[in-house]
């Protein structure tokens, strides 16, 4: 008896996990010949991505960040490994977990409707989808819902999809570079409507070469390069491993090191236990120059 | 949550569906709709400024343009209301709408077989009925035309149609095949090969569907002309093609079963055709990639 109660609460609390986070394992896609090892996009991507985050997508050019999103969003079919969200593979596109999902991609759709009628019409098939929501950020990123889509701007027009995605208030959004095409003041305005008009459980995943746009709200950061994962940690983490010097003349030992305005910002390994501020423009260039080093230190780190 | 097929997210997706193909198509609907009022306006018009008389567009005239319209319709209207589906930023958001592949499949046939041809042709004819009766010189109108509609469209020469009292097997076989109601699977057949013309091919929609259409009827006349050769021996044979064939040459062939039931064989035919395009349909639906 013992042992099945033990059972149960085992298969209870691990199938509850798995079912609220994102789970990739092993994952691999090419676009090319999948005999030819070189051409892959990912190869052997393993993460889980838990809820309440909102994690930031950093990497070079092609290093295959869209194709991840994609591939979370169900636009594509892994080829090797697998992706489960909420238990569920993306890919068979089944309507209760798209339900769950929005996906914003880098260049988006103008379509011969006014933007609230285009709310209207798309929005109901979105469970949590709120009208008020989309036209709070609509307001607040003063763009007019009455105009056609197909004759705004980029900028406008990506701000009428941010409205509509916000509003759709889904669990799991996924925003491919969602700051290009923003003017100045709508970068603020983004990070506002997105810290207020999530979910608290949502899981949030932003693929961006912006990082000043994004640095005080993305938490935890995932750097990809050519077929790995450099870097998956949350800032805590980094920080704890890595102290960013912002006051003094860097030494040898700086990791990296490169002037701002006024001051210069120097990366280190955190052997003092010193508090500091990530810089995540200094981060990324850090782990792309140590990559190695970045690895041994936070899978180190992972496995104690 | 029903991930298959759920009936009011069905009839929600229908009624978006009828609205995005409403904002994209609906201008060019109406204007298909009502060609033949143009063209009779334009007859007319032109006539009276000419010769100075009222000339009212015959039945023949204004069958051709109804044909060309439809056709018009048939081939533009799903690359226009679905052909975004295959590009990047349209496409995304299309598979990205919580409804099931089903749903989206039978809310894309049902619109393009059913619900945009009915109402723009029910549109055209119903203005086509209005022009014969404020005109009586238009003679018959497209409906009243019926059986009429098909025999001129089939081209049936007046001699053929005086001679067939010695032909009764051919009578037979030309008073199944001018039923208007047999070319039903057909108008639905060329409305899903044009569906799958557009959400299968990227660029240039229309003209490769056209392709593709001509290429499989050259393959189908391939296969299907040995098949009718073995079957009449005697009376099609390539060394008796010169001969004039008799009367009673002519009601042996088309005595045979296979054209006393030309219209059953042609109605499975097309169902299995359309059956084929709405699979093709739907397995691209399924499959598609961004």
């Amino acid at each position: 008896m013992k042992n099945v109660i033990t059972f149960a609460v085992y298969y209870f609390t691990n199938t509850q996990n798995e079912r609220n986070m994102i789970s990739i394992e092993n994952l691999g896609f090419t676009y090319g010949d999948r005999r030819s090892q070189d051409k892959y996009v990912l190869k052997n991507i393993s993460m889980t991505l838990e809820e309440g985050r909102i994690y930031g997508l950093l990497g070079e050019n092609g290093v295959g960040k869209t194709t991840l999103l994609t591939l979370l969003c169900g636009l594509k079919k892994p080829q090797e490994g697998s992706i489960l969200i909420d238990g569920k593979t993306p890919y068979d596109r089944k309507p209760s977990l798209l339900s769950e999902i929005y996906y914003l991609g880098d260049d988006v759709a103008a379509f011969n409707m006014k933007a609230i009628d285009y709310a209207a019409n798309n929005g109901r098939f979105w469970e949590g989808f709120c009208m008020d929501t989309f036209k709070e950020v609509m307001e607040i990123f003063d763009n007019d819902m009455e105009r056609k889509m197909n004759h705004m701007s980029f900028g406008q027009l990506k701000k009428t999809h941010i409205a509509f995605a916000l509003a759709c208030r889904s669990k799991y959004l996924f925003l491919d570079e969602p700051t290009n095409g923003l003017d100045i003041p709508s970068k603020a305005q983004f990070r506002k409507a997105v810290t207020r008009y999530t979910r608290e459980d949502s899981v949030i995943l932003i693929s961006t070469h912006q990082v000043r746009d994004l640095e005080n709200i993305i938490d935890p950061i995932i750097i990809l390069d050519k077929q790995e994962v450099l870097l998956n940690a949350t800032v805590d983490e980094i920080t704890e491993k890595l102290y960013f010097d912002y006051t003094s003349i860097p030494t040898e030992d700086a990791l990296y090191s490169e002037m701002v305005p006024g001051s210069n910002v120097s990366v280190y390994i955190n052997n003092a236990c010193g508090e500091s501020k990530v810089s995540i423009e200094a981060l990324f260039n850090t782990v792309q120059n140590h990559k190695a080093l970045i690895k041994s230190i936070f899978n180190k780190s992972t496995n104690e | 949550m029903n991930d298959i097929f759920n009936i009011r997210r069905f009839g929600r997706y229908l009624l978006s569906d009828i609205k995005n193909c409403a904002a994209g198509y609906g201008l060019s609907m109406a204007l298909i709709s009502l060609t033949g009022l143009i063209a009779y306006i334009i007859t007319a018009g032109m006539s009276l400024i000419i010769t100075g008389t009222w000339a009212s567009p015959e039945l023949e005239f204004r069958i051709a343009i109804f044909l060309v319209a439809g056709l018009v319709l048939f081939t533009s209207m799903p690359a226009k209301c679905y052909g975004g589906i295959t590009e990047k930023r349209k496409g995304t958001s299309w598979l990205m709408v919580p409804v099931s592949a089903t749903e989206k499949f039978l809310s894309m046939v049902i619109m393009t077989v059913f619900i945009v041809p009915l109402i723009t042709g029910g549109v055209y004819l119903a203005a086509d009925a209005v022009i014969c009766t404020i005109d009586p010189a238009c003679g018959k109108s497209l409906i009243g035309a019926g059986s009429e509609f098909i025999e001129t469209l089939m081209g049936i020469p007046e001699e053929v149609k005086n001679e067939l009292s010695s032909l009764p097997a051919l009578k037979d076989i030309i008073t199944q095949m001018t039923n208007p109601l047999l070319y039903i699977d057909d108008i639905i057949m060329v409305s899903l090969s044009f569906l799958l013309g557009a959400v299968c091919f990227k660029k240039a929609k229309t003209a490769k569907t056209f392709l593709a259409i001509i290429v499989f009827s050259i393959a189908m006349g391939f296969i299907a002309t040995p098949i009718i050769r073995s079957m009449f021996p005697d009376l099609i044979n390539p060394a008796n093609i010169n001969m004039m064939m008799t009367d009673a040459d002519l009601n042996t062939l088309f005595d045979s079963w296979l054209f006393r039931n030309a219209a059953l064989i042609d109605t499975i035919n097309d169902t299995i055709i359309n059956l084929a395009l709405m699979a093709g349909i739907f397995l691209r639906i399924r499959t598609l990639k961004h």
